[in-house]
């Protein structure tokens, strides 16, 4: 098969939301001495189609999580296969819902969105205390945290992120981004977080600058 | 309901199972396997169903989803399953029926079923968007003093003597009895000390809501909101606040504020989930009634989307054919206060759920209940004008209109509708008089008039 055959069996597979398949041909393109970047890269590609899709309503979370699930696992036996010159992560993010908060669907959508612009996503689940962030950013030298707040009642929590952050002196370690039904721009500035996304897509593009400017 | 003790046993005896796979597998796959096993589909022309063996497969399809997938404790990580027999066995004791309110303010809830001439008693109010402490007051008075209002439901204090309200803090507890307190303090100004009230909303920790039940707080003759967690779960703080209401005799309204486009999918499936979760919470929570808001779709956060109406208009019509149990939608807008594009989502909203056999009706909310202070009476009046048009009328004309009205603002095509930003309590109220603007009068009655052309008549 040509190689231009088997990466579209790798972008088909994983649109098709097969995981055995999307492995499957993942591993025939290997065999056939197909680089993984260019593998990875048509992953990616597949994946933001999955994206697409879904803010087109086509897909729903389930085949995006799923989706993200098979690309992850591809990318894992790919990594094994790169030149250490080209095995590098686009960024590594913390992300969370804020003490107080169990609305987690938004921050599932954000985080499925990070991993696949290539970050490394690390995710602290929901109602997470505000030290916990910052311990986790520490412990795994993070580029980002990102925290999502659903209610007005647990909004105030995301102040306490910034101000534990600054106080440690971090600022210039880790970025905060911050996003959420009631936040906005004006409060994320109010605050002093160093990002607002309006949502998922836009949460890509803003921890990509952040990432960027670092 | 359930033996609390027996919801207690099964949520610690049921079946692990890891969350994530629940939510991403087991959830949906059953929920796609039915809509085809059930045949249901959505298509744009078909908002309000009308065909009985099509709402008789959404309420099967939601049992059998009940029985196969159960409902997950978040607080244990196991399933608390149910038997096909008790699902049915609970729901055939439901009453009905239930009074809200006191002295000349007493309001029955009653059964009302399909294309019934029976208005369902309208509770007003900005049912939980917040609302800042300065014009608290005035703007629930507002809906108070409509004569159409049955009920009161409460809004979400944006601050607490002017700091920032902090969930598990006490700050959110004294947050939840001042929004009663407030309230009652509107009805009293409106002259109407008895409506019912239906909160809290300030608060979000179950201990924080159940401060709001005290002599001048909540009483036996209003409801405390008690909502079930998203995507067929629950968990040990839900669970605590119903049996709080039960053990204080204090009335409960289940709640549901489902999501499009979530774990549960889309239309098709979202409105079989969202019919079983209206069946679990009669089992889980101890309500007689179910206040429900239309689907938010999860990319925008709208919730007036011919799909998030088609799923609440099969969840309404599978629940009025097949229980006792009563149905409140929350019908509003997305589009903001005092614009035509809002009267015309309410009105699609309200359509659906007032002819689909919604028992009552809350709101009407604008801006998907998010702006600060952009609510007030009008959106009663006008959520009541809507009740009156649709009242009586069969499901498939009115499956016409709300067609026709999804088409006037836009809500067929997601990627392309936008909300019309509308205006704040302060711009179209006189804070004086605490009445409507002329301005908002006015379109208010030339948008009734371009409904009538339609050939709708809005009584009043």
């Amino acid at each position: 098969m040509a190689e231009e055959e088997l990466l579209k069996s790798v972008y088909d597979s994983l649109l098709a939301i097969n995981s055995d398949k999307t492995t499957s041909a993942v591993k025939e393109c290997l065999n056939n001495n197909i680089s993984a970047s260019t593998v990875m890269k048509t992953l990616a590609d597949a994946m933001i189609e999955v994206g697409e899709r879904f803010n087109q309503r086509k897909f729903f979370l389930p085949q995006v999580v799923l989706a993200a699930g098979i690309m992850e696992k591809s990318n894992k036996m790919l990594i094994d296969a790169l030149d250490v010159s080209e095995a590098k992560c686009a960024g590594k993010v913390i992300i969370g819902t804020i003490e107080g908060d169990i609305h987690d669907l938004g921050k599932n959508i954000v985080a499925v969105m990070l991993k696949t612009a290539g970050m490394e996503v690390i995710d602290l689940g929901k109602d997470v205390p505000v030290k916990k962030y910052l311990e986790a950013a520490k412990e795994n030298k993070a580029d980002i945290v990102a925290c999502s707040a659903l209610m007005s009642t647990t909004m105030p929590y995301l102040r306490d992120v910034v101000e534990l952050r600054n106080s440690m002196g971090c600022e210039e370690q880790f970025k905060i981004m911050v996003g959420g039904a009631p936040v906005s721009q004006g409060y994320a500035d109010q605050i002093g977080a160093d990002a607002y996304a309006e949502d998922a897509m836009d949460a890509v593009r803003v921890a990509q600058k952040l990432i960027a400017k670092a | 309901m359930l033996d609390p003790w027996d919801i207690y046993i099964r949520s610690i005896e049921g079946r692990q199972q890891d969350e994530t796979e629940f939510s991403n597998i087991t959830l949906p796959t059953k929920l796609y396997e039915l809509a085809s096993e059930y045949d249901i589909s959505f298509t744009p022309e078909e908002i309000v169903p009308s065909d009985p063996s099509y709402i008789k497969n959404i309420f099967n399809a939601a049992v059998d989803l009940l029985v196969d997938v159960g409902f997950y404790n978040e607080s244990t990580g196991r399933i608390i399953k149910f038997e096909e027999s008790e699902i049915k066995h609970h729901l055939r004791l439901l009453p009905g029926e239930y009074t809200m309110g006191e002295g000349n303010e007493k309001c029955q809830v009653v059964k009302r079923g399909f294309e019934s001439k029976r208005l369902p008693p309208i509770i007003g109010g900005p049912c939980g968007a917040p609302i800042s402490e300065e014009y608290y007051i005035p703007l629930m008075q507002s809906f108070a003093q409509e004569p159409c209002v049955r009920g009161l439901h409460t809004a979400t204090l944006e601050t607490i003597n002017g700091s920032e309200i902090k969930s598990n803090t006490t700050a959110e507890m004294i947050a939840a009895r001042r929004e009663i307190e407030m309230t009652r303090e509107a009805l009293r100004r409106a002259g109407r000390p008895g409506l019912s009230i239906t909160g809290t909303m300030s608060a979000s920790s179950s201990e924080g809501q159940c401060f709001g039940h005290a002599p001048e707080g909540l009483r036996s003759s209003d409801r405390l909101l008690v909502s079930l967690l998203n995507d067929m779960k629950v968990d040990w703080d839900v669970l605590k606040k119903s049996l709080y209401c039960q053990y204080n005799n204090l009335g409960i309204a289940n709640c549901m504020a489902p999501l499009l486009g979530g774990y549960l999918g889309g239309p098709e499936t979202t409105a079989i989930g969202l019919t079983a979760e209206c069946i679990a919470s009669f089992l889980l929570l101890g309500g007689p009634c179910i206040y429900v808001t239309p689907p938010f779709d999860v990319v925008t956060g709208h919730q007036v989307f011919n799909e998030g109406i088609f799923a609440i208009g099969s969840m309404t019509a599978a629940m009025t054919q097949n229980t006792n149990a009563l149905i409140q939608v929350y019908c509003g807008a997305s589009s903001g206060m005092c614009t035509e594009r809002m009267i015309y989502e309410t009105f699609a909203i309200g359509g659906t759920a007032v002819s689909a056999g919604s028992d009552a009706i809350q709101g009407a909310i604008s801006c998907d209940a998010i702006h600060e202070n952009e609510y007030s009476g009008m959106n009663s009046r006008i959520l009541d004008g809507a009740s009156s048009a649709f009242a009586g009328m069969s499901l498939k004309e009115a499956n016409e209109f709300v067609v026709e009205f999804i088409k006037m603002y836009g809500g067929d095509n997601p990627s392309t509708f936008k909300p019309e930003p509308g205006k704040k309590f302060y711009e179209c109220y006189d804070l004086r008089t605490n009445r409507p603007s002329k301005e908002f009068v006015d379109l208010w009655e030339g948008t009734k008039a371009k409904i009538s052309d339609m050939g709708l008549e809005v009584k009043e």
